[in-house]
C-alpha cells in the first residue's frame, strides 16, 4: 500500500501554473528524491504535502486518508527545513519537546522519547545546549531528531544538506541513507543537487516547470531519460545532445554536410530516419576510442581543449558547431585541433524528437507510427 | 589641531547648557533654603536631603508615584502585548483587510491630538471613564509605533519558525508566548522603555480627565503643587527631583537604546 | 509509469473545504489584532468622526437636548478676537521655533558627528538628548526659576552680556519667546539624533570623495551632505511643526501659577491648543471648542499636505 498518494495536483499563483498535473505516489519505506531546478515547484509541492500551502486542485492522499483540508499537525509528517528552523533561544532538549509540550504530553513521556530519538542520533550530549553552540551537521541532526520525535507517518526534506559544506554534505549524506535504512520511514525529499537525488533515492522524480517530467529508479532515469532535460541534467558532465539531419545511412549535424558520418547498418534504422527532426544523445562516459565495433557510431570531434581531473580526463571538442565533451580514462596525448573518432556503441545512444524533447521509442522493439517523412 | 580642540570645547559647551537646568533641579533641591535666591547662582550641590524627606512625607507623594507606577505598568503590559499581537498579525498572516490596518493603524498618528481632546473628553464621559484608573490606562492600551516595530521585527524571523509550530500543531497563541515574543526581546525592550517614558510625563490628559486628587500621577500633582508652593523654590525642586529621578535612572542606564530607538535605528535587529 | 495512480482513490468525489477550514486562519488574524484595533476606533477615530458632528451642533455635555446649528458656532467664533489672537499666537509660536530648531538640530549634528579625526559625541549626544525625555512639568519649575526677572539666570547672563534685564515670562513681548527657549531646549536632542542618524547613513567615500576633489566646509556641506540629508530635513520640518502647533503642557505649567492663569500675560501666551483647552474645560464651551478643534484638525492636515508637496518638488531622495 502507498503511505503517499498524489494525484491530479494543481497549484496556481496569480495566474500562473507552479505546478501543473503532479502525480506520483510513494510506497512503505520508500526514499522518493524530487530533483530539478530552482522555481521548478518542487519546494511548493513539498510544501503542500505538508499543509503549510493549499493545492488550487487534485488531491493528497496520507496513510489511506484524503488530506486535502487538513491542517499540517493532523497529517503526521515530519519535516526538516533547509534552514533547520531550531529555536535559539531554547535548548536541543526544548526544540525536540516544544511540539509534545504543547500538545500536553506527559512530561516522563517526552523525556524519554527525545532521549530515545537523540540516542539514535547521537545528540545526546547536546540536550542541554542552544542551537548556537552546535556545528552545521549537529544542527542538521537536531531538525531531523524534531521531525523524528513525532513519529511520523513520512518524512518531508526540503534540501536538507545544502547548508552544509561539501564534505560534511557527503558524510550526512551516507548517514541519512543509514538511518533511512534503519527506520524505514518513506521519505520525500527534495534537492537541486543531482548527485544527492541519485544517491539517496529509491526512486527519483525529475521536475521542471512545474511538471514531473519523469518518474523512476536512478538507473531508469539515467539510462532512459524520458526528454532531453531528464538526460541533460543527470549526470556530469552532462549528455551531449545534438539535432541531427539523417539521410540513408548517413548523419550529420543538422545544416553541417561538411561533418557528415555514417551510420551502423542497424535494421531500425529507417524509422529514426522518418521522424522530421532527432537529436542524437550520448553519455560523455560512453565513448570509446579503442576498438571500435561495426555497431558504434563514430564521430569526428574535432578538440579543444582538455581537462585533467586525476582519474579522467575530459575532453572539450566540437562536431560542426555543435560544442561536445567526452571522458577518457586513459590519457592520450592530444592537441587542440586535432580530430578523434569518437565510437559510441548502438546501445548508449538516445534518440529525441528534437521539436518535443521527448524520446523516441525504443527502436528494436516498438514500431514508428505517424511520423512524418524525412526532408532529406 | 587647533579645530580639533575648538570642536570638543564647543561639544563640551552644549553638553553643558542643556544638561545645566536638569543639574539645578538637584542643586537646589538639595541646597541649604534661599540658594536660589543667590547671585551669582549656586553651583555646587550640597547633599541636603531634609528637604526631600520633608516633602515626601508632608504631602501625599507616595499616593503620587504610586499613582504613576501603578498608571505606567499597566499601560506598558496592556501596549507590549496589543502591539506583539497586532505586529504578528500583519507580519505573518494573510486575512482580507490586513494592508487596510496597517495604514489605519498608521493614521493614528496623523490624528492631531489637541483637536481630539474635546470629543475625547465627551466619549469618556459617556463611557464612565473620567475619573478612573482604566480612563487613564486603556486609550493609552495601543501604540502605532509599538505595532510598527513588532512587525518590523517578526517580518525578520524565518517563516520556517512559524512553520515548524505548524507541523507540530503548537497553537498560535503558544508559539507566540514561547517562541515568537521572546525571540523578539528588542522590539519588547525599545517598547517597554518608549512607553515608560510617554506615560510616565503623561500631563495634558490626566488635567482634563481626573479631578480626583487621589488618582493625580505625579506630573498633574506637581502642577498643582506648583501653584500652591509659587516660589519655595527648595521644595518645588524637591518634588520635581521625585517626579524627575525614575526617568533619569532609567535613561541612565538605557540611554544608548533609547536613542537609537528614537532615531528609527537598528534596535529591531534579531540576536 | 503510467499506472500510478491505485484503484481505492480513483474514485474520490472533491471535497469541498468547511467553512472554518477557510476562515480558521483570518479568525486568528483579527483576534490578534482586536486589542488594538478596538482602542484605535473606540478612542482615536471616533472621536475623530464625533468632532465633525459636534462642531455642527449646539450641544451641552450636560444636556441630551442637541440641534443642528450649521456653521453658527463657526460664526460665533469668528466673532471673537481671543480667536484671531490664539491663531497668531500660534503662528508666530511655530514660524520661531520650527526654523531655529531645525537649523539648530543640523548646527548641533555637525558639531556631534563622526568626522576626520573626531570621533563621534556620544555623551554630549545623549546629554543633549537628555531634555527630551525629562517631564515638562518637572523640568518647567527649574525654568520658571531661570526666567525669574530679580534672581533668575536668564537675566545674569543678558547682565554679563552687557544688555538689559527682561521680565520674561511676566513680559507681554517676552513671555511667548520664553516658552519657545523652553520648547527648544526640551526638543532640540530629538531632532539632533535624527540628523545624526542621516548623516551616519551618509557613505564614507562619499565624503572622502568629496574631499579629494578639492571641496570644504561649506562646499562639502551644500554639495555633498545637504542633497542626503534633506529628506529628514523635511521630516523634521513636518514633525516638529505638527508638534509645536500643539504645543500645550509647557505653556500651561510655564505661564500659568504666577502669572495669572495659563496664556498670559494679556493673552500674549495664548495658543490655539490653550484656548481649545480653557473653552471646553474651563469655561465649558464644548461646542466652540469643537469648532476650534475642527479649525485645527484642518490646519495640520493641510500644513502636512502642503509640506509634503512642496518636498516632492525640491526635496532630493536617494
Amino acid at each position: 500500500m502507498s503511505i503517499i498518494t498524489v494525484q491530479n495536483l494543481h497549484k496556481n499563483f496569480g495566474g500562473t501554473h507552479v505546478l501543473d498535473d503532479i502525480n506520483f505516489q510513494v510506497a512503505e519505506g520508500e526514499f522518493l528524491t524530487i530533483v530539478g531546478p530552482s522555481g521548478c515547484g518542487k519546494s511548493t509541492l513539498l510544501r503542500i504535502l505538508a499543509g503549510l500551502e493549499r493545492q488550487t486542485e487534485g488531491h493528497v492522499t496520507i496513510n489511506g486518508r484524503i488530506v486535502d483540508h487538513e491542517p499540517p499537525y493532523l497529517r503526521n509528517v515530519g519535516m526538516v527545513f533547509q534552514n533547520y528552523a531550531l529555536y535559539p533561544h531554547m535548548t536541543v532538549f526544548d526544540n525536540l519537546a516544544f511540539g509534545m509540550m504543547a500538545r500536553r504530553v506527559p512530561r516522563p513521556e517526552i523525556r524519554k522519547r527525545v532521549v530515545e530519538v537523540a540516542n539514535l542520533l547521537g545528540i545526546e550530549q547536546f540536550l542541554a545546549e542552544k542551537p548556537k553552540i552546535l556545528s552545521g551537521g549537529q544542527r542538521q541532526r537536531v531538525a531531523m531528531g524534531r521531525a523524528l520525535v513525532r513519529d511520523p507517518v513520512i518524512f518531508l526534506m526540503d534540501e536538507p544538506l545544502s547548508n552544509l559544506d561539501a564534505l560534511l554534505r557527503e558524510r550526512m549524506r551516507m548517514e541519512l541513507r543509514h538511518l533511512h535504512e534503519k527506520l524505514h520511514i518513506p521519505t520525500i525529499y527534495v534537492t537541486h543537487d543531482q548527485t544527492e537525488a541519485m544517491t539517496l533515492a529509491d526512486r527519483i522524480a525529475v521536475m521542471k516547470d512545474g511538471k514531473v517530467l519523469q518518474v523512476g529508479t536512478p538507473e531508469q532515469v539515467y539510462h532512459e531519460p524520458q526528454t532531453e532535460f531528464v538526460a541533460k541534467f543527470l549526470g556530469s558532465p552532462p549528455m551531449n545532445i545534438v539535432p541531427v539531419d539523417i539521410a540513408h545511412n548517413r548523419i550529420l549535424p543538422v545544416n553541417e554536410p561538411g561533418y557528415v558520418t555514417t551510420l551502423p547498418d542497424r535494421p531500425d534504422l529507417s524509422k529514426i530516419s522518418r521522424v522530421s527532426s532527432v537529436s542524437l544523445g550520448f553519455r560523455p562516459e560512453a565513448v570509446k576510442f579503442v576498438a571500435p565495433s561495426h555497431d558504434d557510431l563514430k564521430i569526428p570531434m574535432l578538440v579543444d581543449a582538455i581537462e585533467t581531473l586525476g582519474a579522467r580526463y575530459h575532453v572539450h571538442g566540437h562536431w560542426g558547431r555543435t560544442p561536445l565533451t567526452v571522458v577518457m580514462n586513459e590519457y592520450r596525448p592530444l592537441k587542440r585541433g586535432q580530430s578523434l573518432v569518437c565510437a559510441i556503441p548502438w546501445h548508449q545512444l538516445h534518440w529525441f524528437n528534437h521539436e518535443t524533447e521527448s524520446r523516441l521509442p525504443k527502436l528494436a522493439t516498438e514500431p514508428f507510427t505517424n511520423l512524418v517523412g524525412s526532408p532529406l | 589641531m587647533k579645530r580639533t580642540i575648538l570642536v570638543y570645547l564647543l561639544r563640551v559647551f552644549v553638553a553643558s547648557l542643556f544638561a545645566m537646568p536638569v543639574y539645578w533641579v538637584f542643586v537646589i533641591a538639595t541646597s541649604y533654603h534661599g540658594a536660589a535666591y543667590q547671585l551669582p547662582p549656586v553651583w555646587r550641590p550640597l547633599f541636603h536631603w531634609k528637604p526631600l524627606v520633608f516633602v515626601w512625607t508632608h504631602t501625599p507623594w507616595a499616593r503620587y508615584v504610586f499613582n504613576s507606577v501603578f498608571i505606567t505598568a499597566t499601560t506598558i503590559v496592556f501596549v507590549v502585548v496589543t502591539s506583539a499581537f497586532a505586529g504578528y498579525a500583519l507580519a505573518e498572516i494573510k486575512f482580507p483587510g490586513n494592508t487596510l490596518y496597517f495604514y489605519a493603524m498608521l493614521g493614528v498618528m496623523m490624528l492631531p491630538q489637541q483637536a481630539l481632546l474635546v470629543p475625547q473628553y465627551v466619549l469618556m464621559y459617556h463611557l464612565h471613564l473620567l475619573n478612573s484608573y482604566a480612563g487613564l490606562i486603556i486609550p493609552f492600551g495601543a501604540s502605532t509605533s509599538g505595532i510598527f516595530l513588532f512587525r518590523q521585527f517578526f517580518l525578520k524571523l524565518p517563516v520556517s519558525y512559524r512553520e515548524v509550530a505548524r507541523i507540530e500543531g503548537v497553537s498560535t497563541l503558544t508559539y507566540l508566548r514561547r517562541v515568537a515574543i521572546p525571540l523578539a526581546r528588542p522590539a519588547v525592550a525599545t517598547t517597554v522603555l518608549l512607553t515608560f517614558i510617554s506615560s510616565w510625563n503623561q500631563f495634558q490628559w490626566p488635567l482634563i480627565m481626573t479631578n480626583s486628587p487621589s488618582l493625580q500621577p505625579i506630573e498633574l500633582a506637581l502642577s498643582h503643587y506648583m501653584q500652591a508652593y509659587q516660589s519655595n523654590w527648595r521644595d518645588l525642586t524637591s518634588a520635581a527631583l521625585i517626579a524627575l529621578s525614575p526617568i533619569l535612572i532609567v535613561f541612565a542606564f538605557t540611554q544608548r537604546h533609547i536613542v537609537s530607538a528614537v532615531a528609527g535605528g537598528d534596535v529591531g535587529q534579531k540576536e | 509509469m503510467n499506472h500510478i495512480v491505485p484503484s481505492h482513490v480513483e474514485t474520490l468525489e472533491p471535497i469541498k473545504p468547511k467553512i472554518w477550514q477557510r476562515w480558521r486562519e483570518p479568525l486568528v488574524g483579527y483576534g490578534l489584532i482586536l486589542p488594538s484595533l478596538w482602542i484605535f476606533l473606540v478612542f482615536y477615530y471616533g472621536p475623530a468622526l464625533f468632532l465633525l458632528y459636534i462642531s455642527f451642533f449646539h450641544w451641552s455635555i450636560f444636556q441630551n437636548r442637541s440641534s443642528f446649528v450649521g456653521l453658527h458656532n463657526f460664526v460665533i467664533l469668528f466673532h471673537q478676537p481671543i480667536f484671531w489672537q490664539s491663531l497668531l499666537n500660534t503662528g508666530y509660536f511655530v514660524v520661531a521655533v520650527v526654523p531655529v530648531t531645525t537649523l539648530l538640530a543640523i548646527a548641533l549634528a555637525l558639531l556631534l558627528r563622526e568626522a576626520a579625526g573626531l570621533r563621534k559625541g556620544k555623551v554630549a549626544q545623549t546629554l543633549v538628548f537628555l531634555p527630551h525625555v525629562t517631564p515638562v512639568v518637572a523640568t518647567s519649575i527649574i525654568w520658571v526659576w531661570i526666567f525669574n526677572p530679580n534672581f533668575g539666570l536668564a537675566n545674569v547672563v543678558l547682565h554679563l552680556l552687557h544688555l538689559p534685564s527682561l521680565l520674561w515670562l511676566s513680559s507681554v513681548h517676552w513671555a511667548l519667546p520664553s516658552v519657545m527657549i523652553y520648547t527648544i531646549w526640551h526638543s532640540l536632542g530629538l531632532y539632533t539624533v535624527l540628523f545624526l542618524a542621516g548623516l551616519a547613513t551618509i557613505p564614507k567615500h562619499v565624503l572622502e570623495a568629496a574631499q579629494v576633489d578639492g571641496a570644504r566646509g561649506w562646499l562639502t556641506f551644500r554639495r555633498v551632505l545637504w542633497p542626503l540629508v534633506s529628506p529628514i530635513t523635511f521630516f523634521v520640518i513636518v514633525l516638529a511643526s505638527i508638534t509645536t502647533m500643539q504645543t500645550f503642557s509647557q505653556i500651561y505649567t510655564l505661564t500659568g501659577g504666577p502669572h495669572g492663569g495659563a496664556g498670559g500675560p494679556a493673552f500674549s501666551t495664548t495658543t490655539d491648543s490653550l484656548l481649545i483647552y480653557q473653552t471646553a474645560f474651563l469655561y465649558l464651551h464644548f461646542s466652540l471648542a469643537s469648532a476650534m478643534s475642527l479649525i485645527l484638525f484642518v490646519l495640520i492636515l493641510g500644513l502636512t499636505l502642503i509640506q509634503k508637496l512642496i518636498a516632492d518638488r525640491f526635496v532630493f531622495y536617494r
